[in-house]
């Protein structure tokens, strides 16, 4: 028996995704497909909460709750990206190709949607692809700008890298037990084919989500790409690989957990070290950013190396505060950008003076990626180290601790040249729906930190199924 | 012809693409390179196949895996003409001016 309705939300954003193709090619304005892509969806996201959260189709296929928590995280990504995208898109004088961004952004977030309830190889690996091959075309879709093709290149090399890396490690894992559904296997014929098969499937996912060593990329296309891109590059990626990740971690490599704990915990140091201290010296807020998202994944990865249920959760949740301040971050970068400043330090001074509002959003952001109390972000590390904590990880609670407080210095740093108050510059008016999509994220942010109780029990009851 | 053989062709193709991809600046090189791996990442799944008795599951693996690798090269040729329309230059070295 299948179970259509375990599809259905894939099936309704892919409906979504061809229908707003068709009307691209008609006569329908712009705007208005914008407006449609970004109703549609929204309805899903609030459509997911309807449906069955428990059921499989084949055993290829699995929506649970925790897999659904995530594929929400997506939906949410993919809206605040085409709502920073279409104003942005306009100044940036791409709006003739909003339909393909559209299209492409939509086919990610479904690439990233199976991903996480994939439960075969076959279907992960097709989900993986359809996650990255978007996102190589998304990264040049600001055709004049002369940075364009090189930002999506190094994305596009390291990615084929990447796959052809998880397809090998596929196929080791296919040739060691026979089969390629997580749940079928019974023997491990081959364990040295297992465990290189395993490593390779790591380093797939880790350019995937910018582990070290896995990173070099990152701050290169995050400069030369367009900023909502960035933003949704940032987030919906990153959040895909670590679920997948914890999907493997409770249902595959069970029987080899306990070297791998090893491994992830030394990788999850070595990030969040690399990351925080690569992020020191920029002067780009975008590269700023970009590093401080592989010091955020290092923070992540502690939850997956204590590889408990609760970890899972307290991962979740993490995203969730991670969603809305770093794509707030950059989508306030994105606003930056539309009124002809720079993406550096030095452009956003005075910022402080020329949109208070602005400014303020911005640094709530950068508080709740800093990790100050009470916003969401401090939260979301607080509940990861205290999962870590449980499971024993004192080393690398104590490590995260203090890399949060070098981390500081470079979140307040920006805060700083903000605050730097200077005559004789004219106000700036960020246009419409970047604005609500900064606006949205900085309440969700500030409001978050104050009950962040309202998103840590679903975080909780959505990994009861593991 | 038997399972060794098989997989020490698809290791000599993964090895000269990974070869290929680090030694190469030209776009297009590297784009055959990649797609060299991929090769030899099939072959090495159709011959495991093979030796477990002609097991459906890798032929299907690897029809999907040329599809996608398809897939892939097309988006990295797209990308291609584009660099050499806005930059000008097809080799990696020049393309190169983001660092920090």
């Amino acid at each position: 028996m299948l179970q259509w309705t375990t599809l259905s939300l894939e099936l309704g954003l892919l409906a979504l995704a061809l229908v707003l193709f068709v009307l691209d090619l008609t006569r329908v304005s712009r705007r208005l497909i914008t407006l449609l892509a970004g109703l549609g969806t929204f309805a899903l996201f609030l459509f997911s909460f309807t449906v069955p959260s428990t059921g499989t189709f084949t055993q290829a296929f699995i929506l649970d709750p925790f897999a659904l928590f995530l594929k929400r995280i997506f939906l949410l990504a993919a809206l605040l990206t085409l709502m920073g995208a279409s104003t942005y898109a306009r100044v940036r004088n791409y709006t003739a190709r909003m339909g393909e961004f559209i299209l492409l952004v939509l086919l990610a977030t479904l690439g990233a949607m199976a991903l996480v309830s994939a439960r075969d190889f076959l279907t992960f690996f097709v989900a993986f692809e359809l996650l990255s091959l978007p996102i190589y075309a998304l990264a040049a879709i600001e055709k004049g700008n002369p940075l364009a093709p090189e930002g999506a290149l190094k994305v596009f090399l390291f990615g084929s890298l990447s796959s052809v890396a998880l397809f090998l490690g596929i196929g080791l894992l296919y040739a060691a037990t026979g089969t390629t559904f997580w749940t079928r296997i019974h023997t491990v014929l081959f364990p040295v084919l297992f465990q290189l098969g395993v490593v390779l499937l790591l380093v797939g996912i880790g350019f995937k989500i910018a582990m070290f060593p896995f990173y070099m990329w990152v701050p290169d296309t995050y400069e030369a790409a367009p900023t909502p891109v960035v933003a949704f590059l940032s987030v919906a990626p990153k959040a895909a690989g670590i679920g997948v990740l914890f999907r493997l971690y409770f249902e595959f490599f069970s029987r080899w957990q306990g070297d791998l704990t090893a491994w992830i915990t030394v990788l999850a140091a070595v990030t969040m070290i690399a990351g925080n201290l690569m992020a020191l010296p920029q002067k780009n807020l975008k590269r700023l950013l970009a590093y401080s998202g592989v010091a955020h994944i290092g923070y992540v990865l502690t939850a997956v190396a204590a590889g408990s249920r609760f970890s899972a959760a307290m991962a979740l949740f993490y995203f969730v505060a991670y969603l809305f301040s770093n794509m707030g971050a950059f989508l306030a970068v994105a606003a930056l950008e539309t009124q002809g400043v720079e993406p550096t330090l030095e452009g956003s001074r005075n910022l402080i003076r020329r949109s208070p509002l602005l400014a303020a959003a911005f640094l709530v952001f950068l508080l709740s990626l800093g990790g100050i109390p009470f916003v969401l972000g401090f939260w979301g590390k607080l509940y990861v180290f205290l999962a870590a904590g449980k499971a024993g990880l004192w080393g690398l609670v104590f490590l995260g601790a203090l890399l949060a407080v070098i981390a500081l210095y470079y979140y307040l740093n920006v805060a700083r040249w903000m605050f730097i108050v200077e005559e004789g510059e004219g106000s700036l008016h960020i246009p419409g729906s970047l604005l609500a999509a900064v606006g949205i994220a900085a309440v969700v942010v500030f409001a978050g930190g104050l009950v962040p109780q309202w998103l840590v029990v679903p975080a909780v009851h959505a990994v009861m199924g593991f | 012809m038997t399972l060794p053989h098989l997989l020490q062709v698809a290791f000599a193709l993964i090895s000269i693409g990974l070869f290929g991809l680090l030694a190469r600046r030209h776009v297009i090189a590297v784009l055959l390179s990649i797609e060299l791996m991929f090769n030899g990442v099939n072959l090495a799944i159709l011959s495991v196949a093979w030796a477990y008795g002609g097991e459906p599951r890798g032929a299907v693996l690897v029809l999907f895996g040329i599809a996608i690798t398809v897939a892939e090269v097309a988006v990295g040729l797209a990308l291609f003409l584009l660099a050499r329309r806005v930059r000008g230059t097809v080799v990696l070295d020049d393309l190169s001016t983001l660092s920090g």
